[in-house]
């Protein structure tokens, strides 16, 4: 069984500590929207008091956006099952962004390529960072997603914005 | 010698807005400046130095009003949205700096900003737009009156965050800063507040409801020290929550210091005429926060403690009320202070007084006073226009501070402070009023015993807290082992000394809460910045910033005089643990051995000496105009 970020809402605070850690790690820079896990925080909706959402791509043991590369540059690692892509090969064509139903395949305007997270190789700087055990990195059954898991707000949002980045590198 | 470009931590910009003419533009800040005030309140009070024209209004036009962020600001140093802005005091007449958490100031960097220079006046009311560097200048004329909760949420909604907070922060005014209420507030990111000095009523009088920010852009790190900076953000971020203060904050909240406080008689009680109260067992942390409350963290960037939290009342009258939790200061001064012994009635008042956009301090001692006055027959309820202000009665606190925050009936005097407000009425309100500075009312403690702080409020020159208060313990990184627990000479000495390490701090601009120690601190500003601080240097530098923002004061009028506090803060506390003391008769003491430690003579003037050791010359013709200004009226 391989090891997954698990992550516990109800413990997130919403200091958006992961996404710094995550793009530090990652690309080598505090930047947020380099960030491979996303945190939101609504303030105001269906509940009284606010709740702090985290979503970061789910490594889904039937993952749709390996499937939708047109040019196999996503592929799974043999140790760790890891769904991971190659920058050389990616063309940019945002085809896995489509795909993705978590939001979690992003898109970088600079590179113009997608880019997602890939549990830093085995220690993610999320689950590090977290002050309060809110993301851990725990052995975990595969992942396959469920109707409900998409109806979230959070997912809506989060795939609009990189449906959003895309389009502007796309007028661009 | 020419100043290099620092290496990391700074955006290396400033954004110029000038209402007046409706425009923005971008100028590079002198790498020189950041160096000798690193950002924050030092970086603010240098460029007020430059900017403002002396000898105005605070409310002129032509002054400006500073935003600042620091090198640490927007990094993963823990609490780091946090921003400073300095301008003009509209309660003193001096100069206010006053730091806000949240993500507004993270949020400014990653848009490509240090700092933000508003002047001018706009002739209608407007919000500044920053998204990147797409910067604009819109209308507001549809957010007019509006209280601060409901402008961030119109606001989130026109700009894609319907709702939710993921990129983008408000900062706004309410009504009592459209209305130039003299201690309006800015309120950022929902409930964290830059309070002090009356910053929302000069963004009122210049018409700048609001400020949008949202940034894609990364903070720098100076080459080859991403490994070490990001160890040193580590070890920061373990120091931070093994502090006394830290341990405390994340466990319970600020609320977690009422307990030892009142213990030790600093909470304020019915504006300090008693320091017992029936029921205090009720304020404490376990019983506010897991019984009459309910609530979720909504942390500030990059904070590590489950500090901040959205509540709902959960039983009492005022059950089913949602907003920010109070911090420690608010419950004691919208509770005890007003007579209210209940935590829930002070969640609801803190919720409508952030909405209305006031400083809690100033409302505080200023309802408290005029309880007190009511109780003692001096105002009427005619003249209260109809409220029965008593001591305990939330509703009339309430009413009352709807009423100052539009400026109707007495609430137009009492919107001007509680000094102003006490000579207004004359008869026996000076005597009861609890200010200091001549002009602004202290933090919501019962300082009258606790030397440190009030001290540091006497002292201050930026109208908030200026330095640390050791009356409780030592600090080992400033070489102060025991506590300064006597009002006397050691005391003026410590409290300089803190001022500029605290003052040190706040350039570098991170939340108070999660400091760590001075070596982690400075090691991973250099880091950072590639520069390359010790503990002699920030001193100095602390030091620099104290000693300009008190340049800025005289230039401005200020005496020695105004180093005191109000005729209430002498008296000793009649009873509870603080019972007879006081700082009064040993005060012209600590006074001087503070100006002596600071370089300062007896006038409270920095020695010309002391100006050319922390480079502040061009001071000097500021304090020639005040002597000559002084000699000409005489």
């Amino acid at each position: 069984m391989p090891k997954r970020l698990k992550i516990i809402s109800e413990n997130c605070i919403g200091c958006k500590s992961c996404e710094l850690a995550c793009s530090l790690k990652n690309s080598g820079e505090m930047n947020q929207t380099r960030s491979r896990i996303t945190e939101i925080t609504f303030i105001e909706g269906k509940y009284s008091l606010p709740y702090n959402f985290v979503s970061t791509c789910r490594q889904c043991t039937d993952a749709p956006c390996l499937h939708s590369c047109p040019v196999a540059a996503i592929t799974r690692t043999v140790v760790g099952k890891v769904v991971i892509i190659d920058h050389k090969k990616c063309i940019g064509c945002g085809k896995c962004i489509f795909a993705c139903p978590f939001g979690a395949m992003l898109f970088n305007s600079s590179t113009r390529k997608a880019f997602k997270c890939e549990l830093c190789a085995g220690n993610p700087a999320c689950a590090s960072i977290c002050p309060t055990d809110a993301i851990l990195f725990k052995y975990a059954k595969p992942f396959y997603a469920k109707a409900e898991d998409l109806k979230m707000k959070g997912i809506e949002i989060l795939s609009q914005q990189n449906l959003a980045n895309l389009k502007n590198r796309q007028k661009n | 010698m020419e100043a290099t470009v620092p290496r990391g931590g700074y955006m290396q910009n400033i954004l110029r807005v000038d209402l007046t003419e409706g425009k923005t533009t971008v100028e590079a800040i002198d790498p020189d400046i950041l160096r000798q005030y690193v950002g924050g309140t030092g970086l603010g009070a240098r460029l007020l130095y430059d900017e403002n024209k002396p000898g105005t209004d605070p409310f002129d036009s032509r002054n400006r009003i500073i935003i600042t962020t620091g090198p640490l600001t927007g990094t993963l140093v823990p609490g780091s949205g946090t921003y400073s802005v300095v301008a003009r005091n509209t309660l003193t007449g001096l100069t206010t700096a006053a730091q806000s958490n949240g993500f507004f100031g993270a949020r400014l960097k990653y848009a490509g900003f240090d700092a933000i220079i508003i002047q001018g006046q706009s002739d209608r009311l407007v919000y500044l737009c920053i998204d990147d560097d797409k910067v604009t200048i819109e209308d507001a004329s549809m957010l007019a009156g509006k209280g601060t909760l409901a402008t961030d949420l119109w606001l989130r909604k026109k700009h894609g965050e319907e709702g939710f907070d993921n990129r983008l922060s408000v900062a706004c005014i309410g009504p009592a800063g459209e209305n130039c209420v003299r201690f309006a507030c800015l309120v950022s990111d929902r409930g964290h507040i830059a309070a002090t000095g009356g910053i929302g009523a000069l963004l009122g009088a210049k018409r700048l409801k609001a400020i949008v920010v949202r940034g894609s852009q990364a903070v720098p790190i100076a080459s080859g020290n991403t490994k070490a900076f990001f160890d040193n953000c580590i070890l920061w971020r373990r120091e931070a929550c093994n502090t006394a203060t830290g341990r405390t904050v994340n466990e319970h909240g600020s609320i977690g210091f009422f307990a030892n406080y009142h213990s030790k008689g600093w909470v304020p009680v019915k504006n300090l005429t008693t320091n017992e109260f029936p029921g205090h067992e009720k304020f404490d942390a376990d019983n506010v926060r897991k019984k009459l409350h309910k609530g979720v963290a909504r942390a500030c960037s990059n904070c590590t403690f489950k500090h901040c939290h959205t509540v709902q009342v959960a039983e009492g009258p005022y059950k089913g009320v949602v907003g920010e939790e109070v911090e420690y200061e608010i419950l004691a001064g919208f509770g005890p202070n007003w007579g209210i012994y209940d935590p829930g009635a002070t969640t609801m008042l803190n919720v409508l007084n952030d909405d209305l956009g006031m400083d809690a301090k100033e409302a505080s001692f200023l309802i408290s006073m005029m309880m007190e006055g009511y109780e003692k027959g001096w105002i009427t309820k005619d003249r209260l226009g109809g409220i029965e202000l008593k001591w305990g009665d939330p509703e009339a606190a309430a009413q009352a501070l709807r009423c100052i925050s539009r400026r109707e009936g007495l609430g137009d005097l009492l919107a001007e402070g509680v000094m102003r407000s006490s000579e207004a009425l004359g008869g026996g309100f000076p005597e009861i009023a609890v200010y200091v500075k001549k002009g602004n009312a202290p933090h919501l403690h019962d300082s009258r015993a606790r030397w440190g702080t009030l001290i540091n409020q006497v002292m201050s020159d930026m109208g908030s807290i200026e330095g640390l208060d050791l009356s409780s313990r030592g600090s080992s990184d400033l070489g102060v082992e025991t506590p300064t627990s006597e009002p006397n000479e050691d005391l003026g000495r410590v409290a300089a000394k803190t001022a500029w390490w605290r003052q040190f701090q706040e350039s570098l601009t991170y939340c108070y809460y999660q400091t760590a120690s001075a070596e982690t601190m400075i090691k991973t500003l250099n880091s950072l910045t590639g520069a390359d601080c010790n503990m002699e240097e920030a001193l100095k530098i602390g030091k620099r910033v104290v000693t300009l923002l008190r340049m800025l004061n005289l230039r401005e009028g200020m005496t020695a005089e105004h180093d005191c506090f109000s005729p209430r803060l002498k008296m000793p506390p009649v009873n509870g643990a603080s019972m007879g003391k006081s700082l009064a008769p040993t005060f012209d003491i600590v006074r001087d051995a503070y100006y002596s430690a600071a370089g300062w003579g007896k006038d409270g003037i920095p020695d010309k000496e002391t100006l050319i050791d922390l480079n502040l010359e061009f001071t000097f013709s500021g304090l020639k105009k005040e002597e000559s200004c002084q000699k000409d009226s005489k």
